[in-house]
């Protein structure tokens, strides 16, 4: 019995990205009967499935002390590839095919305005937790805004403006809060934010930024919007990481003198 | 239940293309497999096509990031789709881009939520839950001010658009 489930862990091993592609399957199937039978689908079945695999992730990581959920259970490395930047960005990219051109380009100044106004209210309310926990010198509060900006952000900005690691670790738990919060968050308050049409979904991308989050928390919310969503947040990271250590880092610097 | 049995080759409908994307497949499984082996293989041209614009994109974006002086990738995925929605409708309109090939990049976009799934169960959620109550602070109330601009920065260019109507066919079936 033993041997036989040992040669089923080999091949699952061996087989990484096929074993995600059944246990993923039956995740997405198990949630889509969840919220069929329990939520008579008000709660997207995706939003349930995401919910699984941030709570897989958790014992994943409960149990190996390792950073990437359960993809570090060694039967499970598949997942990480699955979910891993290159399948998420190339399916994300796919999801553009078909967009609405029209509203894409009536949305774009709405969106660029968008992207800053989010970058620079996630430093800013960064910055004043910080402050309000005792980070009170310019290079932590910089820090742990870029993490309110994108997990990505704030190790970067951290880095280059010379922050201790215990305020970059931070700043990077804070990303994935940000992130985590907006993947499960979305579907409900979609509703009250009038999170319906593309040119929210720009908004709203530009405004969150963590195009994981984004693309989790469309998903769960219509996928339609996806693209729309996804368009905006990858200008984020990229916007974050070049204010974070100039201006904003400069404007912060000046303020707390 | 139409999705339980969605066969592994799905078409899109030809003659009903949505504007917005959606499991817009229709069953064409007959037509697929009378289809000569020749024909099913240029499958790999939307795939390629794809990625043609992925990596564009992606090499743009270090590009822009190289030039500016930042550490990460700039827009290269927005940049990738932007690529790929003018290269598309240009060779849809044109004919040149046959339904079968289509179907290499409609495959990819209806993959995209289990490929999310996949992405949640690799995060750090430990990392994120033990960070400590400053993190967590930062990051919800980063979100919740976030979330409360979007119905102001919405009336930006006009009157919002309608909601997206539910259409029998973009409805995922369960």
């Amino acid at each position: 019995m033993t041997q036989a489930l040992d040669l089923l862990g080999q091949v699952m091993r061996r087989n990484g990205l096929i074993t995600a592609f059944v246990i993923v399957g039956i995740t997405v199937w198990v949630s889509y009967q969840l919220s069929a039978r329990l939520t008579r689908g008000h709660l997207h079945g995706s939003a349930i499935a995401i919910m699984l695999g941030l709570l897989i992730a958790y014992l994943g990581g409960v149990i190996t002390g390792g950073s990437r959920g359960v993809a570090d259970l060694e039967i499970f490395t598949g997942i990480g590839l699955m979910g891993g930047a290159m399948l998420r960005d190339f399916a994300i990219i796919a999801t553009a095919f078909g967009v609405n051109t029209k509203e894409l380009a009536r949305a774009g100044a709405a969106g660029v305005i968008s992207l800053f106004a989010g970058v620079f209210v996630s430093f800013g309310i960064g910055a004043v937790v910080a402050y309000g926990f005792g980070y009170t010198d310019p290079v932590s509060m910089t820090t742990i805004g870029a993490g309110a900006a994108t997990y990505i952000v704030g190790p970067v900005t951290g880095a280059a403006i010379g922050a201790s690691s215990d305020v970059i670790a931070l700043s990077i738990a804070a990303g994935l809060i940000k992130s985590m919060l907006v993947m499960a968050g979305t579907p409900f308050v979609a509703p009250l934010i009038g999170l319906n049409n593309p040119r929210s979904a720009m908004i709203y991308g530009g405004l969150m930024g963590t195009t994981s989050g984004v693309a989790g928390g469309l998903a769960a919310t219509d996928e339609r919007l996806v693209p729309y969503g996804a368009m905006t947040a990858t200008f984020y990271t990229g916007l974050g990481c070049l204010l974070g250590p100039s201006v904003i880092y400069v404007t912060i610097r000046a303020i707390m003198g | 239940m139409r999705a339980c049995r969605l066969p592994a080759l799905t078409l899109l409908s030809p003659g009903r293309q949505t504007n917005l994307i959606g499991p817009t497949f229709f069953l064409a499984t007959d037509r697929i497999a009378d289809s000569d082996p020749q024909v099913l293989s240029m499958v790999i041209y939307g795939v390629a096509l794809l990625a043609g614009c992925m990596l564009a994109g992606a090499f743009t974006g270090e590009l822009i990031g190289e030039l500016i002086g930042v550490d990460a990738n700039v827009g290269g995925v927005g940049i990738s789709m932007l690529l790929l929605i003018l290269i598309s409708a240009r060779a849809r309109s044109s004919g040149k881009l046959a339904p079968i090939s289509q179907t290499g990049i409609t495959f990819w976009s209806a993959i995209y939520i289990p490929v999310v799934v996949a992405m949640a169960a690799s995060q750090n959620v430990v990392a994120a839950v033990r960070g400590g109550s400053a993190a967590v602070l930062a990051g919800v109330l980063a979100v919740v001010v976030s979330c409360a601009l979007v119905p102001l920065l919405s009336h930006i260019g006009g009157e919002p658009p309608p909601p997206l109507t539910d259409d029998a066919d973009t409805k995922q079936a369960v």
